[in-house]
């Protein structure tokens, strides 16, 4: 379980890659509604900074 | 994939976001709670990394266990003393009450016991303390406010019935900014 996970998240490092079967993305926006509304919690993941500066 | 299903997944590649989650060091992963408050952050070099961050925001934003005061007029009177608000709740020894005890420990409510003192009443139908406190069923929540003269003139807002984590949450809290707005 734990392997799949790192997987899917490792190719999101930086590369901008996506991979069938990873998480779904929502926009920070619609996140905090969900999260209100479920309970769980929002997880970003960030490849820029405040000015724009990117990894 | 487990963590998945436990997380609401953000991907931030540009600047207005960023800013909204006060992105400071990419790639980081910034974990909030249902409120959108910080829970946990760090820079990630690997994968390894990424999963820790979910594994300790999880652990950080976790149910949490409720010490339960016995029902007594101390018990109220600290609390005043402490400037707190009080979770009174009815209970019975019927599975209704102990799963609504259980939610009140939930993660969503978690940080806010620290704001609250909580004492357990034994609900009986017609009883004395029932009738004092205006409840007619178990479970039962009240949220007092022990400045005010211990009875029904000191629920601030109550929910009958068993109940889940959210609508327990929705109900205190709104009771929580009452109370402040009018100045305690």
């Amino acid at each position: 379980m734990r392997r799949a996970v790192t997987t899917t998240l490792l190719v999101l490092t930086c590369t901008g890659l996506a991979l069938a079967g990873g998480p779904t993305w929502v926009k920070w926006d619609a996140a905090k509604a969900m999260a209100a509304a479920t309970g769980k919690p929002i997880a970003v993941y960030c490849t820029v900074d405040q000015d724009g500066g990117s990894c | 994939m487990k963590k998945s299903n436990e997380f609401i997944f953000v991907k931030c590649s540009d600047k207005k976001t960023a800013q909204a989650v006060k992105a400071a060091s990419p790639p980081e992963v910034v974990v909030f709670d249902c409120d959108a408050e910080l829970v946990h952050r760090r820079t990630v070099s690997d994968a390894a990394a990424i999963v820790e961050v979910l594994d300790a925001a999880l652990k950080k934003y976790s149910n949490s266990e409720i010490t339960w005061n016995v029902y007594e007029d101390k018990a109220l009177a600290d609390a005043k003393e402490k400037n707190k608000l009080v979770v009174l709740l009815f209970t019975d020894d019927k599975k209704d009450s102990q799963d609504t005890a259980k939610a009140l420990e939930d993660r969503v409510l978690a940080k806010h016991h620290e704001k609250l003192v909580f004492i357990k009443v034994p609900y009986t139908q017609g009883a004395e303390d029932a009738k004092k406190w205006g409840v007619n069923q178990a479970p039962s929540i009240l949220l007092v406010d022990p400045a005010k003269e211990a009875g029904t003139k000191s629920v601030v807002d109550k929910l009958g019935g068993k109940q889940k984590p959210l609508a327990i949450k929705a109900m205190l809290v709104k009771g929580m900014e009452k109370v402040k707005r009018e100045g305690r």
